[in-house]
């Protein structure tokens, strides 16, 4: 898998498109967190173009606060993952034509990250909602990373995502190079 | 079924269980009580008709007086909420220095008690203690951040009693009395009416406004610079 993904970010054009969509997964498990901020603030109100900027950037992990480092930690590499993902079902797709439902499991991914963001940024009021919708509020002192538990799901969910599709492409070529044989 | 049937199937039956997920506290914090709402006939773009803002001259506030400050926080925040504890400790000293002392803004406290069970109990017992002194209130409230992990439903009226007896002039006892026998419901309704009629689903939550207009809302240990970019100041 790790030869795999090497050699198709070593193809600038997917290097750039994993950078790109990388960070597009990062916003997209930050900001619905304060989406309501990001909408009346960020795209409306009168603010000058550099305090948008700022705003947008704030409410990313790291460089805002909103995010504990571990939380922060979790988030980064589920974006990164879904970056590689989508970078290698992109080639994947183009190179070898197949479909693009090859990838699709990333977009499960993408939708944990944002629910495990969500979940680790608020508290814990939202896993306590969940929890006790199968009569198990009470496991919610249990749970010891407070719902970030759903984020590294994530991670796991992208992770298996890009294996299968690395799988996939043993045997093939990409730029050239050989891939390990099935 | 084929790795990939198996991978879609995965993803949907998780994301079905985490449907609730996304969609809020669950019902927590539904109950009702009366005396939220004396904003009646007002513009709720406005500080005073406001539904979050319900009651706002009975909140504790820290910085100039709400009432004529240019710039507002109101904030939704439950004593067992392990991310406010994170907020009071890495934005509220900034927060504090730059705005709040200065006298440039207000930061209007509104306590829930949403999230472990020792919440609504820490809650109350603020607002019993609020009624007989303010200081009394906010020391009480960074007890309940400071020492949040030793907190559980069994002890926290206990703890709290003999903190206030410890650390404050309030007697603990009166306040636990007004905990036990209901006296502090009517206003920790209040601002349970007020978090329900805004839609308040995490803690914490801040609701921002500027020269008495309302901006928007931020939810979590936001920075410091989220909170004043937003308020413009």
């Amino acid at each position: 898998m790790g030869r795999t993904v090497y050699l198709v970010v070593q193809v600038p054009a997917y290097l750039l498109l994993a950078l790109v969509a990388s960070l597009a997964a990062l916003a997209l498990f930050a900001v619905p967190q304060n989406w309501t901020l990001f909408v009346d603030v960020v795209l409306g109100g009168a603010l000058p173009p550099e305090a948008r900027v700022t705003l947008f950037l704030e409410l990313l992990p790291f460089v805002g606060t909103s995010f504990s480092p571990v939380q922060g930690l979790v988030l980064v590499l589920a974006a990164v993952l879904a970056g590689l993902n989508i970078a290698l079902a992109t080639y994947h797709f183009r190179e070898h034509r197949v479909s693009l439902r090859a990838g699709s499991g990333s977009i499960g991914g993408l939708v944990l990250g944002t629910l495990g963001a969500g979940c680790a940024a608020c508290g814990t009021a939202v896993l306590a909602g969940l929890l006790s919708l199968v009569g198990a509020a009470g496991l919610l002192t249990a749970l010891p990373l407070e719902g970030l538990e759903i984020a590294l799901l994530a991670v796991l969910f992208i992770a298996l995502s890009i294996w299968w599709l690395a799988d996939g492409m043993r045997g093939g070529e990409i730029a050239g190079c050989p891939v390990d044989p099935p | 079924m084929t790795r990939r049937g198996a991978l879609r199937l995965g993803a949907l039956g998780l994301l079905g269980s985490l449907a609730g997920c996304a969609g809020g506290s669950g019902g927590q914090g539904e109950t009702t009580a009366g005396g939220a709402d004396d904003s009646d006939g007002e513009d709720e773009n406005t500080l005073s008709g406001h539904p979050g803002a319900a009651g706002l001259s009975r909140q504790p506030y820290l910085g100039a007086d709400p009432e004529s400050a240019s710039a507002v926080i109101v904030a939704f925040e439950d004593p067992s909420c392990t991310t406010c504890r994170r907020f009071e400790r890495q934005t509220l000293p900034t927060l504090q220095s730059e705005l709040l002392e200065p006298g440039t803004a207000s930061f209007v406290f509104r306590g829930l008690g949403i999230i472990y069970d020792w919440g609504e109990p820490a809650a109350k017992a603020l607002e019993a203690t609020l009624a007989r002194s303010e200081p009394a209130h906010w020391a009480l409230k960074a007890h309940y951040y400071d020492q949040q992990r030793n907190f559980d439903a069994g002890n926290v009226l206990d703890r709290t009693a003999s903190f206030l007896d410890r650390d404050t002039e309030v007697e603990g006892a009166a306040v636990i009395e007004d905990v036990d026998s209901g006296a502090a419901d009517e206003e920790y309704g209040i601002d349970l009416d007020a978090a329900n009629a805004v839609g308040v689903r995490a803690t914490p939550t801040f609701l921002l406004f500027t020269d008495g207009t309302y901006v928007t809302q931020a939810t979590g240990a936001v920075s410091y610079d989220v909170l004043a970019t937003s308020l413009g100041v």
